[in-house]
């Protein structure tokens, strides 16, 4: 089996400072420091992931390189030595077994401001990160196994130091296994934690008893055919639901898909509000994010009214698709040629989620936002924005969208308030 | 009228002598019965020849003595031809196989050397239920060369009827559909067009090189979220074991439903088959152990089964597979999809179920580049899978030559390769029938591969790693390998032992020279992949995105 190890790097702080980084100084780490930050920056906020996260790897890897390439790097037998090391113009290393990485597995996303998993610090988040890291280590009861703790020991020093810390991952060590292996002691933690969710998910499941009876009656429609589709891709949803497998959204009519996320998502008034989440297949195999449905109450028609004096924002969902809608919209929510982009259906679904979710947080901080949206068929962007919708509706009370599906030769038909 | 088995438990459903005297009845006047077979007649063939014929063999050799229509020749009684007399078939094979089993009773020649046979007890078992096994009797005979293919006699003449009877249905009905689907797509590979929607009925063929294996036509069924299946139609091909046609396209179908996004149930139209499973996919079941409950559709969990079956991975494989899907890491269909949509090679994802700490998170694509660590070690996994995967496909394929020299090779004109992995030194172990021609060796001159002869096991170190890495650790990886080289010498066999670099160990400069030096001076050979590590992760990276998006269930 590949068994990683990592190297502990540290470098002194000049070598971060873009103002000295010369080809004289041999390590040309600063800008490469900066420009992956900002990707970093920007990866977090979800724009442009596709051209941001090879760009990411790539500006990783040549960090890493510059500093096996230097070669000035130096282990130590104890930790006296680190200092010396340090004003000798060397950079001190140590090596750390697998369960460094194991740990990092199962709590990477526990802290995202503490960066777990990713390979460089520069030196003024050296301190921070270490003690964040050493209290993650307490909190799972894992601050004897020896990897972290030497891990957390050569933080300190780097602090102490004012160096940055760079980690370099070596495959195929072959090295002798550690003692003490952590994966099977936090595969128990994770497995208790499954069944802890699974019995939350059994609660729900009984609770939730969702039937064709529960869900509020679409009466939008006109077309007998439309509501056919409507009982029909309700019950594939429950479905779904029931087994825990995924609904499969493709192939189905725009207006149809919004009209059901809108069953599902808001309940009666006299009913609980159970948060739960459905898995969301297409036709080419790929998975999109989870829905979140059963998480509003259905909204009163004095809400409706209220929002509704507000001017309406009208936008049509994709560009180049229904041209003569141009002089009726104030714009294109999605550029055609951004959504239409040969990937996969799941993909298309994230990129219109996190459109959404921008264009949702810039435009409500300019206060109310009724946004009367013109729809075309393509289902990842309908299910993206609805999904977008839905996150923006959890946190402000002043978001309103109206649906306009459109229909041959005659007016656009008005779907369900999201309120 | 179906009979329930009480003692067979391949199958819920036991096909009943009735269905087959209706079927037979129905081919009348190709087929008819006969008068002239007495019961003592097959008790002289069953003690002369020390068998037990089983009952349902039996009643239709009474019945019908022998059946001859389109290509089904059932071997029996009676008859013009000596080919499809049992007794004459008996004497023959004995004669020429003596090796071959006395308790084996041919029941058709399949062509091609071929032949489909019941082992029939030799105990005076009254009422004996055999299975039909194949086998191929131009090779060696032993205890592995019998395929089972059906429970018993019933079941095997009548899919073969089925078979038969439906293809003329079958070829009307593709081209109904091919004419349909140009009409409304015209699609065309040289110029493109429309492609269609997943719910619509879609023709497809399977070829290799200029050859059609089998045709399907599917869609995905909107409403019970099934795949259904129109037509069927593999087709037996010379040098091809018999249906290793309808294993591809029934892949292709399990494929198809999985990726679909529905439940995996598959429904067959009444157009194949007159409604019933194929027969094919029926004799694949039973050779794999999956029992099937229905008679014209596969259930989802079936389905399941059988694309496991299918792929055919080791018990070894299987076993990290169950386990991870135990510990609902990873189910065994996701990693079956992985391979049959062309994101990884078997071997590939072998090498990374076995190889990787976290194999669910190379083939989920789980990892993301911002979490560096986690995505740094998948993406090393992946990196090493696929650079063995490269000297996979370049041992295996055969180089062929034209009349002006011009070197080309040919789809699945391969050698055939036995491959084993190591995965405590990410070795393989390389064992061919054939001479094999090793490329790619640094420092020898003339450009020729290294030929070694036939059944001599070549080790091959896998190393994907970049030239900062492979200064600091090839003198490791040179020190592997003679152990490894020490430890596989026997008195009278020296294996040869290679590392496999990428094409970074050139940017090493004087130390290339002296790598390969230290590395001759023990016997040890660099092989230097022509991809380099930016074309190896680049090709990782998008493997792991691919896999990131596809279904997980």
């Amino acid at each position: 089996m590949i068994d990683s190890f990592v190297y502990l790097c540290a470098i002194p702080e000049l070598y971060w400072e873009r103002e000295r980084e010369t080809q004289q100084s041999g390590l040309r780490i600063a800008h490469l420091t900066a420009e992956a930050l900002g990707v970093e920056r920007r990866i977090n906020k979800g724009i442009n992931l596709e051209i941001e996260r090879p760009r990411y790897t790539l500006l990783c890897q040549r960090l890493e390189t510059e500093v096996i390439q230097a070669g000035r790097w130096k282990s130590f037998k104890n930790w006296q030595e680190f200092s010396s090391l340090i004003t000798a113009d060397k950079f001190p290393l140590v090596p750390i077994d697998r369960n460094y990485i194991d740990f990092i597995r199962f709590t990477v996303s526990e802290s995202p401001l503490a960066r777990l998993g990713t390979s460089f610090f520069p030196p003024n988040e050296v301190s921070s990160h270490g003690k964040t890291f050493w209290n993650i280590c307490t909190q799972h009861g894992v601050q004897n196994v020896s990897a972290l703790k030497i891990r957390a020991q050569f933080f300190q020093c780097a602090a102490q130091n004012r160096c940055g810390v760079i980690e370099l991952q070596y495959p195929f060590a072959f090295i002798d296994s550690p003692k003490a292996d952590i994966a099977s002691q936090l595969e128990q933690v994770r497995n208790q934690l499954f069944e802890a969710d699974n019995a939350r998910e059994e609660i729900l499941a009984t609770s939730l008893t969702l039937s064709e009876q529960d869900l509020h009656e679409v009466d939008t429609f006109q077309s007998d055919y439309k509501q056919r589709q409507v009982q029909t891709l309700s019950h594939t949803i429950l479905q779904a639901i029931k087994n825990g497998s995924g609904a499969n959204l493709s192939n189905r009519s725009n207006d149809v898909i919004a009209e059901v996320l809108h069953r599902f998502v808001y309940v009666q008034p006299s009913q609980s509000i159970m948060p739960a989440e459905l898995r969301i297949i297409y036709a080419d195999g790929s998975e999109g994010l989870p829905f979140p449905i059963r998480c509003r109450h259905q909204r009163t028609q004095s809400e409706v009214n209220w929002l509704s004096q507000h001017s309406p924002l009208k936008a049509v969902l994709m560009s180049m698709r229904h041209l003569d809608l141009d002089r009726e919209v104030d714009l294109a929510w999605f550029r055609n040629r951004e959504v239409s982009k040969s990937r996969a259906l799941a993909e298309t679904d994230e990129y219109c989620y996190q459109t959404t979710r921008e264009l949702l947080s810039d435009a409500l901080k300019e206060g109310p936002l009724l946004l009367h949206m013109y729809h075309t068929g393509f289902e990842p962007a309908v299910v993206g924005f609805y999904r977008a919708v839905v996150e923006a509706l959890q946190k402000h009370n002043k978001l309103g969208v109206l649906p306009y599906y459109y229909r041959d030769k005659k007016p656009f038909e008005l779907g369900s308030w999201w309120l | 009228m179906p009979m329930y088995s009480e003692t067979n438990n391949y199958i819920a459903v036991k096909t009943g002598v009735e269905e087959i005297v209706q079927l037979i009845d129905s081919l009348k006047p190709h087929v008819a019965p006969v008068d002239t077979i007495q019961s003592t007649d097959l008790d002289k063939i069953e003690t002369v020849f020390d068998l037990a014929l089983p009952s349902s063999y039996r009643s239709f050799l009474l019945k019908y003595g022998t059946l001859s229509y389109q290509s089904v020749r059932i071997i029996g009684i009676g008859g013009a031809s000596e080919f499809t007399s049992l007794a004459s078939v008996l004497i023959g094979l004995r004669i020429v196989r003596p090796n071959c089993p006395s308790d084996l009773v041919p029941i058709e020649d399949l062509g091609s050397g071929w032949l489909a046979g019941l082992r029939c007890s030799t105990s005076s078992n009254e009422n004996p239920t055999t299975s039909v096994v194949r086998l191929y009797l131009d090779a060696l005979i032993t205890d592995n060369s019998f395929t089972p293919i059906a429970p018993d006699f019933a079941d095997y003449l009548l899919g073969r009827l089925r078979e038969i009877q439906g293809r003329a249905k079958g070829w009307q009905q593709l081209k109904k559909r091919v004419a349909e689907f140009n009409k409304k797509h015209e699609y065309d590979h040289a110029k493109g067009g429309k492609l269609p929607r997943n719910h619509v009925w879609r023709p497809y063929r399977y070829c290799i090189q200029d050859v059609v294996f089998g045709t399907v036509v599917v869609r995905h069924e909107r409403d019970s979220s099934a795949l259904q299946v129109d037509v069927f139609l593999p087709v037996d091909v010379a040098n091809y074991e018999p249906d290793a046609a309808a294993q591809a396209l029934t892949l292709f179908v399990l494929s198809e439903a999985y990726k679909c996004g529905g439940t995996m149930e598959i429904e067959f139209t009444n157009n194949v088959e007159g409604g019933h499973i194929p027969a094919s996919i029926k004799r694949l079941a039973f050779r794999h152990g999956v029992q099937l409950s229905q008679t014209r559709r596969l259930l989802p969990l079936e389905s399941r089964q059988l694309y496991a079956a299918l792929t055919d991975f080791s018990t070894e494989i299987r076993a990290v597979l169950e386990q991870l899907q135990k510990d609902r890491r990873l189910s065994i269909e996701r990693a079956c999809y992985a391979i049959h949509s062309g994101v990884w090679s078997q071997q590939e994802a072998e090498t990374i179920i076995l190889a990787s700490r976290y194999p669910d998170s190379v083939l989920g694509g789980d990892a993301l580049p911002e979490q560096r660590h986690i995505y740094l070690q998948d993406l090393q996994g992946a990196c090493a899978a696929i650079l063995g995967g490269i000297l996979d496909r370049r041992l295996a394929m055969k180089e062929h030559q034209d009349e002006l020299g011009v070197t080309y090779n040919l789809e699945d004109d391969v050698r055939h390769i036995r491959i084993t992995f190591d995965p405590s030194t990410y070795a393989k172990w390389y064992v061919s029938s054939e001479d094999l021609p090793i490329p790619w060796i640094a420092g020898e001159s003339g450009g020729e591969n290294r030929i070694v002869p036939a059944n001599t096991s070549v080790t091959v170190l896998v190393r994907a790693r970049d030239a900062a890495r492979l200064k600091v650790y090839m003198h490791r990886d040179l020190l592997l390998a003679q152990q490894l080289r020490l430890a596989h010498i026997t008195a009278c066999d020296e294996s040869p032992i290679f590392i496999l670099v990428p094409a970074d160990f050139y940017e090493l400069g004087s130390r290339v020279e002296e790598f390969i030096n230290s590395a001759k001076s023990h016997h040890i050979g660099i092989l230097v992949c022509p991809e380099s590590m930016v074309t190896l992760t680049e090709n990782a990276a998008k493997r792991l995105n691919s896999s990131r998006v596809i279904r997980d269930d």
